[in-house]
């Protein structure tokens, strides 16, 4: 399966990042350049997850602004900064959830869906579709992000594990044990 | 939380438009707002805690200083009279030799 190859940046990339990240600290008006870079990521991040369009925009901006609040803390030790970013963005949705200004969604494209069912060597007809779309609903909300994250946004397991603080291991693990319920699901 | 919502090919939205929307000003003046007060930050209280056994120091020290400087005044008064009261020659001998 493919992974999102913007995850993947060189050295050269990192250090030039790191070098805008220790700019802003010593001024927050040179946080710009990485607001810009990242916003739409995050956006697309916190949309994929909630139905209000505006409602995600203001909580792309609080994600932001929670960065640079705390942006004194971070430190280059492994986890990019992108990753870090989207650390807040997951719990500042959460926060959105539990303040029950927003509503979990999960946005399902007909092509992910198919890559399920070809992962599940079942036939990739609508009736199939349609189950495996019911079926999401049904699952824990841990096992969704896990499955959410892997074939919907096509991320590697190594930014999975970053993202919500386990190995990479254990995030290839965990999504297993994901898409297995899944399939019970489906197949019921 | 409430049951999840599933959507099926939802629209996406394009990159220009989502751009259209970045505002770094507004995440600029919420961050002024919120920025912790000088008071709640951590090198605060350290600063004025140095600062404040710093200057206790120095008074303790000054008031010190003080009762020992008195002290020794005293000390010498007693070691005078003392010599004066066991050998008052030798007393006037000395004070003749400091006179001249």
């Amino acid at each position: 399966m493919e992974v999102n190859p913007v995850y993947h940046q060189d050295s050269v990339r990192l250090n030039d990042e790191m070098l805008l990240i220790n700019k802003a600290k010593g001024d927050p008006e040179r946080f710009g350049p990485l607001y810009r870079k990242y916003h739409e990521q995050i956006f697309r991040y916190v949309h994929q997850r909630m139905d209000d369009e505006d409602l995600a925009f203001d909580v792309t901006s609080q994600v932001f602004m929670k960065a640079l609040i705390n942006l004194h803390k971070y430190e280059y030790r492994g986890v990019p900064f992108s990753s870090w970013l989207y650390r807040i963005a997951k719990s500042e949705l959460y926060q959105a959830f539990r303040d029950r200004k927003g509503r979990r969604t999960v946005n399902v494209e007909s092509m992910h869906l198919f890559c399920i069912i070809e992962d599940f060597e079942e036939d990739d007809n609508s009736h199939n579709r349609q189950r495996l779309f019911n079926c999401l609903s049904l699952l824990r909300e841990k096992d969704l992000q896990l499955i959410e994250m892997r074939y919907f946004e096509k991320r590697s397991y190594r930014e999975m594990g970053e993202i919500i603080e386990i190995t990479e291991n254990t995030a290839k693990v965990r999504t297993f044990r994901a898409l297995e319920r899944l399939r019970k699901l489906f197949m019921k | 939380m409430e049951k999840i919502k599933t959507t099926l090919d939802r629209p996406s939205l394009s990159s220009g438009y989502i751009r259209s929307k970045q505002d770094f000003k507004r995440v600029e003046l919420e961050y002024k707002k919120l920025k912790p007060p000088l008071y709640s930050r951590f090198w605060f209280y350290g600063t004025v805690g140095v600062s404040v056994i710093a200057l206790l120091l120095c008074a303790a020290k000054i008031t010190n200083f003080d009762t020992e400087s008195d002290r020794n005044g005293e000390r010498k008064n007693d070691i005078a009279a003392k010599i004066k009261t066991s050998n008052p020659l030798a007393f006037e001998v000395k004070n003749q030799k400091e006179v001249e």
